[in-house]
């Protein structure tokens, strides 16, 4: 059975590649974002929750992340990715990733209107403060 | 200048309820809640104060009880001395401060047992068949007299004493305790053995109340909710007494399902029948709602406790910001609340903490990306003060409506409510459902037709 462990790290070595600095578990207010990248180049931030199978749990949580990241993702073991909705994560403007030895951006989300500045700002600080991942 | 259309109503719906009996008492939790509670006392009835915040805080207390002016009701919190140690203990280990004054009070049958280290247990109390008449007495009559006691309380305050001196009348305040409230046990059921151990202390309690009433707590698990027989009897077994507290562990109004919810309306409508006031220690807005139904009252913590378990701890310390959402009748936490108000925006109330954002944004019109700015302003400056200042105006506020509106039309909002916000439950899971507002109304729903108001 793989872990989300597993998916997370091959996910962070696909972001890494993609010109962004990586933290794990950033502190969201009461929560935690399991992958959080800030472009190297822009600076926008992009979360990402990680799942194995259970894209329902994944996409609530997704949604909650909008309010921090300029795009948001989904990364799902590559056996179960076909499960999730395609057009809920659409109209959410919520992307997908398959996740096997590589990452196959499935749906590429779209720049979210829904940022809270304090809560950007919260979380940069914290990867700031927090040093490189 | 901003409007104060808002603040209007909110002021005119206060002046015309001056004399009216909110249904709702709030339980005190820590001890900064006191100044908040005299603050805002114009938001609710009165309070409820576990008797072992009253023993270690004692003088603070008794003064903020006679001040408030307000009736109140002890909470014996006895049970805790009949359940699993560790919830009497610090982590540090030790007994904690509160329940270790409490057992001085209660008498050295009680305290000689717990303090040898294990809880109380049934045998205690009866063994063969024969009660233990010296226990139960003696235990009744500390935790009655305990209470009883505050009626002794008579107190002026410094104003009071200055104009004691200037040979001024000065006003001496009394507390309005409400009712003595008996020792109590958990029981699972009818059949446990707890059941009578509570029942027959009650009984020995009713004999030492004087010209007080006394209101014993009935506390049991949710289970018993599911049996029509049961709550038939345990109604027969109390209705000798001068009124009930009803306290049914872990019942969550919001996420139980309608057995359970239809149980405990057939429990508060058969006390209404025999003409018996009963509260409820704990609830949310499903409570309030009975108030239609015949629930005399009942009580939460501010913002938090609107139900409990037997065997919780208290949390103690730091507890998350929690915002009150009006449209859906629950608390969320910060972060949810941020993601509702950002996408419904236009439903902050009109309270005086969320007045002044819904004003500008009534005023100003707002589009999807200044929303999150909004809501973001208004999150920044809110705080658990705010947040309880804006429960307790919501909750009055409910209540008013509650008690004015026919309980049809209240039906009707709820399923209203719950079919624009339905979609909720996809995006958010069950931290934003509003199923429940389904399930109260369908649980209220084939009541109704008799109980019309």
């Amino acid at each position: 059975m793989v872990l989300e462990m597993a998916i997370s790290t091959v996910v962070e070595k696909f972001m890494l590649e993609q010109n962004f600095d990586v933290f794990r578990q950033v502190p969201l207010i009461t929560r935690r974002i399991d992958i959080l990248c800030v472009s190297r180049e822009s600076k926008d931030i992009v979360a990402i929750e990680v799942k194995v199978k259970n894209w329902k749990k994944a996409f609530q949580q997704a949604v909650i992340y909008r309010l921090c990241a300029d795009e948001v993702y989904v990364a799902l073991w590559h056996k179960y990715a076909h499960r999730a909705n395609l057009d809920l994560f659409e109209s959410r403007g919520i992307g997908l990733l398959k996740v096997n030895n590589s990452v196959e951006v499935t749906q590429p989300a779209r720049k979210n209107g829904m940022v809270q500045p304090s809560l950007k700002e919260g979380v940069k600080v914290y990867v700031l403060n927090n040093g490189f991942g | 200048m901003f409007s104060t259309t808002g603040l209007d109503e909110s002021m005119r719906l206060k002046a015309s309820s001056k004399n009216k009996s909110l249904p709702n008492f709030y339980r005190l939790g820590i001890a900064a809640e006191k100044k908040f509670l005299k603050e805002h006392s114009d938001l609710y009835e009165g309070v409820v104060v576990g008797a072992h915040f009253l023993a270690y805080f004692q003088t603070s207390t008794e003064n903020f009880l006679v001040s408030l002016e307000k009736p109140f009701f002890i909470d014996p919190m006895n049970y805790v001395f009949a359940r699993p140690m560790d919830l009497i203990i610090r982590e540090t280990g030790g007994m904690k401060g509160t329940f270790e004054k409490l057992l001085d009070l209660y008498g050295t049958e009680v305290k000689n047992i717990v303090e040898g280290g294990r809880s109380l247990v049934p045998s205690d109390f009866k063994t063969h068949g024969s009660w233990n008449t010296v226990l139960i007495d003696d235990f009744s009559r500390n935790v009655i007299e305990f209470q009883r006691k505050l009626l002794a309380l008579e107190r002026i305050t410094t104003l009071d004493e200055i104009m004691k001196l200037a040979e001024q009348p000065i006003k001496r305040r009394k507390p309005n305790l409400l009712f003595l409230v008996p020792p109590y046990f958990y029981a699972e059921g009818r059949s446990d053995e707890w059941y009578d151990i509570s029942l027959k202390i009650a009984k020995s309690s009713n004999q030492i109340k004087g010209n007080l009433n006394l209101y014993p707590i009935v506390c049991i698990s949710k289970q018993v909710l599911l049996s029509p027989e049961d709550i038939k009897r345990i109604v027969d077994d109390y209705k000798q007494f001068d009124g009930v507290v009803l306290w049914i562990s872990d019942l969550q109004d919001d996420t139980d399902g309608r057995s359970y919810l239809k149980g405990l309306v057939n429990f508060v409508t058969a006390f209404k029948q025999i003409g018996k006031p009963v509260y409820s220690l704990y609830g949310g807005y499903f409570f309030a709602l009975l108030s239609k139904l015949g629930l005399t009252g009942y009580s939460s913590s501010i913002c938090y406790g609107t139900s409990k378990h037997i065997d919780s701890r208290a949390a103690g310390g730091w507890i998350p910001l929690r915002y009150y959402i009006p449209t859906l009748r629950i608390k969320a936490s910060e972060i949810n609340a941020r993601a509702y108000y950002e996408a419904h925006i236009h439903e902050l109330c009109d309270c005086p903490i969320c007045f002044e954002i819904k004003d500008k944004v009534e005023r100003e019109g707002v589009d999807k990306s200044q929303a999150s700015i909004f809501v973001d302003n208004f999150f920044k400056k809110n705080d658990i003060d705010s947040s309880k200042r804006h429960f307790m105006e919501s909750r009055y506020k409910e209540l008013l409506e509650i008690e004015r509106t026919y309980l049809n039309d209240l039906i009707n909002r709820l399923m209203t409510d719950y079919k624009e916000h339905e979609i909720l439950a996809r995006d958010f899971g069950k931290d934003l459902d509003p199923s429940h507002l389904r399930r109260w109304a369908e649980s209220l729903s084939e009541l109704e037709s008799s109980h019309m108001h």
